[in-house]
């Protein structure tokens, strides 16, 4: 990912997401991905972005004085002072996945209190889109909520899910339904593979609700920390009758990235940065 | 698969009495013989439609028990042959018509229409494709109800299931034409979600005009309404509706509602229930929505009632009440207890305000068909204003001798739910007897339905 | 957070008006002592030209935002109903603020039909005197129209037995001319705010049509009159510059007199508000069209203007709701469309995905705000609004863009 070589010109910019569970941030050297880092979010969210910045920082061996601009979005983004521009996550997620995919109209965003639903053009400028409402069906929170019940780690439920032999038909109208329907399935001995089945479905039919609103059109990324969860990839596939393109840079990273990419085309744009020559955006 | 799924089968030792009681005879001549629905009931329904006689799940359309209770499988065999009729009907150029439930339903059938309340729209759909158990038509529902949140909006009641059923050409239907009642607000803007995106086959709405007590005004404008509905079907059925025709059709739908007035005050009657909850509550859906065939249904009625009179005679008591059942009387929206579960806690289910309403008025038979249908919708008992509404409620439950009311509305139900404490609480005051409210989530699935059941059972255990 | 609530230039009736508002509940009190009666409205269909006409004091009831509200309102009536709907139970059960004591009877027409079922739950638990108004749902048949005509009378009738006074058409024919004049004045106070340079923005010309649910009406006009005459005297506010914030559009139902949540949200972001069709804002005021002094031309006129949404419309064609968005769209030159929908308030949420489907096939971005009172998703809101006019900057190129 990181290349020794272009990292001495100076031209270094970054981009910081701090979300509700996780903090992700994203350095780029003369347009290239330099360097990287993802730790868990903070209580303070000020303190929690200079972290992940600093961590992604070391991890491409770029001192702090270096950052020529830096782009905060994310939830945090309101208490970032160390930031020249904040954007919203939703900007940044379209940013981020035409850096690496441009051929991407689609994104769908599983974070840790919400989801989305993005429709981008071929430059990452955002079309329209659409976010789930207050409820935490459809959201990260809610799967946490199920390896709870099912004490099962979060990131073995999406394998769980995918072991399942039939899909047990649940509620997608409401968090506390499922959690109580799911209680009254385990205690008839139903098999937690089949819940789990059912409860991806669940989830998958809830977001696409989001893509009535705004359209899909293909290629379609899947963003966010739950992208990695395969139970909700092929859940998702089933019900949006799409196929999702697959990721070969951490999606987790994907809002960071785009933070970083709009923090570029800034510091260009103002003149703090230099684009060479040839461009090297990917 | 679901694990050792019990099938539900109908004993040897009463095939020889059932085959005594003869078949039945359907509105468009055909007739069915009684060896055949025995046949039907044991080999043919359990291979197209293992769902419906899965006796291991606890669901909610189950059949019932009641093996001896033949008016009971010949109504069984209607409801499971509805969709072969349907299907033969419409592609004899009989328009299928969507309607709501809680209506009148003469003028559908006076114009040569056949109308289906969104529960047999959804049944329909659910059973197109044949052979699926339980868990997968429970899918299946689930798919169907879940595209018309897609296209609507998560917050509309169970009854967008049957508008995206018709929305998505699962099943063929041809009008969209339902009444506006008091008891829902959601129907017409579901009406309404089909001018968009959608391939556009036509649409009237009959508005029903509130507060309507004491307003000559309100028969004017209904009956008016009623008449542009009657073209609306008789343009796709090309019938010729003289006055005398739908006063005919009032004259047989009279029947059924004074069948289903006597069967329902018989059972009251009784010491013990005489029939089971399942069945006893299939009565008004009978009278009012005959599963798409008046002529049969009202027989089904007839000898419903006198097995009845005998059982109230004999004293016997249907299958699977408990002696000296807590009585339970059942309000709200468009939505009832499960059956089983409600006799497995002790009680038996005693009335309903719901779809008893409309079965509560007769519709009188000479003058003008419009006005005479427009005065009894708009005399229905459960589309007045909510304190008439209650009063009646109260009377009913007295006359039932109910332990104590269940309001149920469906998730999404604005316009029950806003006057369930006001119902309630009148209840309450004229009768004395305690009420819950449970709201039903499980959006007509009939697996994993112990949340609400829970509660109604907490509910009986406390009566 | 920075507000805007107030214009740059100090605009001297406007203050007025706020201290008109601030001495009302006072004034109603004084009358009613003098035996005038007062009626609390509620929803689109109450003529306020028979009020007037007999005499007695009208008054627009319901206000939002007030979660403590909302929460008595839910004891009694469902948490299945709008917020809405559920503040004005609390409201008119509680009777802290300076209205509801005042009422003698509360009017409801039944376009809203949750607003139906709350007349019937304050008429029992609080004790209300109600008076319903029919509102037919096949506004445009024949015998719909002949049914409201009907309706009228028989509140009107009502209401004279209520106020003890016969209607005169004269008093009528002075109500509907003040009325008109009102509305007329309003119109051009919503076209005088979405212009550049102007010295009221939209923030404070709703504030000025929720002052008239409140106020006199003969003196309400008058304000108008002079606010409008002090506008034209005025030098154009040349402190803004024009082009730099997206110019929205709020559609929907509607947003009741403390219910601030999304326009805070909106300008704190730098969006500029141009106009909305909201049943509180200016939908109430178009094209009402009363040919003649008599009741049956009221029913006629109120039928005829713009639907609620609550009334439903079934060939989408023809839509004259939709065909009036559109036309605001225009008049107000919006470049973009936020739709904001009160929870369970079905006929609008249902609409709101084809309305967008229509608008955005007109080239105009839409973003659907589905909310309550609470504020538990301020932030959530704020992040779709801060993406929307970031989708709007980089789209029109207000400013750069992101």
């Amino acid at each position: 990912m990181s290349d020794t070589e272009v990292k001495i010109s100076g031209n270094v910019v970054a981009g910081v997401d701090v979300g509700s569970l996780a903090a992700k941030s994203v350095v780029i050297v003369d347009g290239k991905v330099a360097g990287y880092g993802l730790i868990p979010s903070g209580f303070n969210s000020e303190e929690t972005g200079k972290s992940v910045l600093q961590h992604a920082l070391n991890s491409a061996g770029i001192p702090r004085e270096a950052v020529k601009y830096i782009v905060a979005t994310g939830y945090g983004r309101i208490s970032a002072d160390y930031a020249n521009k904040t954007v919203t996550e939703i900007s940044c997620h379209a940013r981020g996945a035409n850096f690496l995919y441009p051929s991407v109209r689609t994104i769908i965003d599983i974070g840790g209190q919400d989801c989305k639903a993005i429709r981008l053009d071929s430059s990452g400028n955002v079309v329209d889109f659409a976010m789930n409402d207050k409820c935490a069906a459809g959201t990260g929170r809610f799967l946490e909520v199920m390896s709870n019940v099912f004490k099962v780690k979060l990131e073995d439920l999406g394998d769980l899910a995918l072991s399942a032999d039939s899909l047990v038909p649940m509620s997608s109208t409401c968090t506390v339904f499922v959690e109580s329907e799911t209680i009254s399935l385990i205690a008839r001995g139903e098999k937690p593979a089949n819940i789990q089945a059912g409860i991806h479905h669940a989830i998958a039919n809830r977001i696409s609700g989001l893509f009535s609103r705004v359209g899909i059109e293909s290629d379609v990324f899947f963003s966010g920390g739950v992208a990695k969860n395969k139970g909700m990839r092929k859940s998702i596939q089933e019900v949006l009758k799409v196929n999702i393109v697959e990721p070969t840079f951490d999606p987790q990273l994907t809002g960071a990235l785009g933070a970083a990419a709009i923090a570029w085309k800034n510091a260009v744009r103002e003149g703090v940065c230099q684009e060479q020559q040839p461009a090297l955006q990917k | 698969m679901v694990t050792a799924t019990k099938v539900f089968t109908y004993p040897e030792t009463i095939k020889a009495d059932f085959l005594k009681t003869g078949g039945l005879k359907f509105g468009d001549g055909t007739e069915v013989s009684a060896e055949e629905i025995w046949r039907f009931m044991t080999e043919e329904g359990p291979r197209r439609f293992p769902h419906a006689f899965d006796a291991s799940a606890n669901s909610i359309g189950k059949l019932s028990d009641d093996v001896t209770f033949f008016s009971g499988i010949k109504r069984a065999y209607l409801t499971l042959t509805m969709k072969d009729r349907l299907y033969k009907a419409h592609d004899n150029g009989v328009p299928i018509v969507m309607i709501q439930g809680g209506q009148t339903l003469d003028p559908y059938y006076a114009a040569g229409g056949i109308p289906l309340r969104p529960g047999y729209i959804m049944q329909w759909a659910r059973d197109v494709e044949e052979g699926l158990n339980l868990r997968e038509i429970d899918n299946r529902g689930l798919e169907i109800l879940e595209s018309g949140r897609r296209k609507v909006s998560i917050e509309a009641c169970n009854q967008l299931a049957a508008h995206a059923a018709v929305a998505n050409n699962i099943v063929p239907v041809d009008l969209i034409a339902p009444y506006l009642c008091l008891r829902c607000s959601d129907m017409s803007f579901l009406v309404e979600t089909h001018r968009h995106k959608e391939d556009q086959r036509p649409k009237y709405l009959v508005d029903f005009p509130i507060n309507q007590t004491g307003k000559p005004w309100t028969v004017d404008y209904l009956a008016e309404q009623l008449r542009g509905l009657v073209k609306e079907v008789a343009k796709l059925s090309k019938k010729e509706v003289t006055d005398e025709v739908l006063r005919a059709e009032i004259k047989r739908q009279n029947k059924a509602r004074k069948l289903a007035q006597e069967i329902i005050e018989l059972w009251w009657s009784a010491e013990q229930p005489p029939l089971n909850s399942t069945d006893f509550f299939s009565i008004p859906f009978l009278a009012n929505d005959f599963v798409g065939d008046p002529q049969a249904t009202i027989q089904v009625l007839e000898e419903t009632k006198k097995e009845v009179e005998y059982r109230v005679q004999n004293k016997i008591k249907g299958t699977g009440v408990v002696d000296n059942a807590k009585r339970v009387f059942v309000c709200g929206s468009c939505v009832g207890p499960n059956s089983t579960s409600v006799e497995r806690a002790g009680a038996v289910l005693v009335g309903r305000d719901d779809n008893f309403s409309c079965n509560s008025v007769l519709v009188k038979e000479e003058g003008d068909p419009y006005r005479n249908l427009a005065e009894a919708i708009l005399a229905f008992p459960y589309e007045q204003p909510t304190e008439q509404r209650a009063e009646w409620v109260a009377e009913m439950v007295k006359k039932s001798r109910a332990d104590g009311v269940l309001f149920m509305y469906n998730w999404g139900c604005n316009y029950q739910t806003a006057v369930g404490r006001l119902i309630s609480d009148i209840v309450k005051d004229k009768t004395g007897k305690p009420s819950t409210f449970v709201e039903v989530g499980e959006l007509g699935r009939s697996e994993a339905t112990e949340q609400s059941e829970n509660r109604v059972e907490a509910f009986i255990e406390m009566i | 957070m920075s507000r805007t609530a107030t214009s740059v230039t100090k605009v001297t009736v406007l203050e007025k008006i706020r201290q008109a508002v601030i001495d009302r509940p006072a004034q109603i009190a004084a009358a009613k002592k003098q035996g005038q009666k007062v009626v609390g409205w509620l929803n689109y269909f109450v003529p306020e030209e028979l009020l007037l006409a007999l005499d007695v004091i009208p008054v627009r009831v319901g206000v939002g935002g007030d979660e403590q509200l909302v929460d008595i309102g839910g004891r009694y009536i469902s948490t299945k109903n709008c917020v809405f709907v559920r503040a004005a139970v609390g409201l008119l059960g509680e009777k802290k603020d300076p209205y509801t004591p005042l009422l003698d009877l509360l009017a409801v027409d039944a376009s809203c039909l949750q607003v139906f079922r709350l007349a019937e739950v304050v008429k029992y638990y609080f004790k209300y005197e109600t008076l319903i108004l029919g509102v037919p749902r096949s506004f445009t048949a024949p015998e719909g129209q002949a049914y409201f005509r009907h309706e009228l009378q028989d509140f009107t009738a009502a209401l004279e037995k209520f106020s003890g006074r016969k209607l005169e058409q004269a008093k009528l024919k002075a109500a509907i001319e003040l009325l008109a004049k009102i509305r007329e004045s309003l119109q051009y106070l919503y076209q005088y705010q979405s212009q550049d340079y102007a010295n009221l923005n939209w923030r404070d010309v709703f504030e000025i049509v929720h002052a008239g649910f409140y106020l006199d009406r003969a003196e309400y006009l008058k304000l108008l009159q002079e606010l409008i005459a002090e506008l034209k005297e005025l030098p154009e506010d040349k402190s803004k510059i024009p082009g730099t914030e997206p110019r929205v559009f709020i559609s929907g139902s509607q947003l009741s007199p403390g219910d601030v949540k999304l326009i805070n949200i909106i300008e704190d972001l730098g969006g500029k508000i141009v106009g909305d069709d909201l049943w509180t804002g200016l939908a109430s005021y178009l094209d009402i069209q009363i040919a003649a002094p008599t009741v049956d031309a009221l029913a006629d006129g109120y039928l005829a203007r713009v639907p609620h949404a609550a009334l439903p419309y079934l060939n989408i064609s023809t839509d004259s709701r939709i065909k009036k968005l559109k036309e605001l769209l225009g008049r107000f030159r919006a470049q973009a469309v936020i739709d904001h929908t009160l929870r369970y308030c079905d006929p609008y949420t249902f609409k709101a995905g084809e309305t967008k489907d229509i608008l955005n096939n007109e080239g105009f971005p839409f973003l659907e705000i589905h909310t309550e009172y609470a504020s538990s998703d301020i932030e959530a809101i704020r992040t779709r609004v801060e993406a929307f006019l970031e989708l709007v900057r980089t789209r029109n190129d207000v400013a750069g863009g992101i």
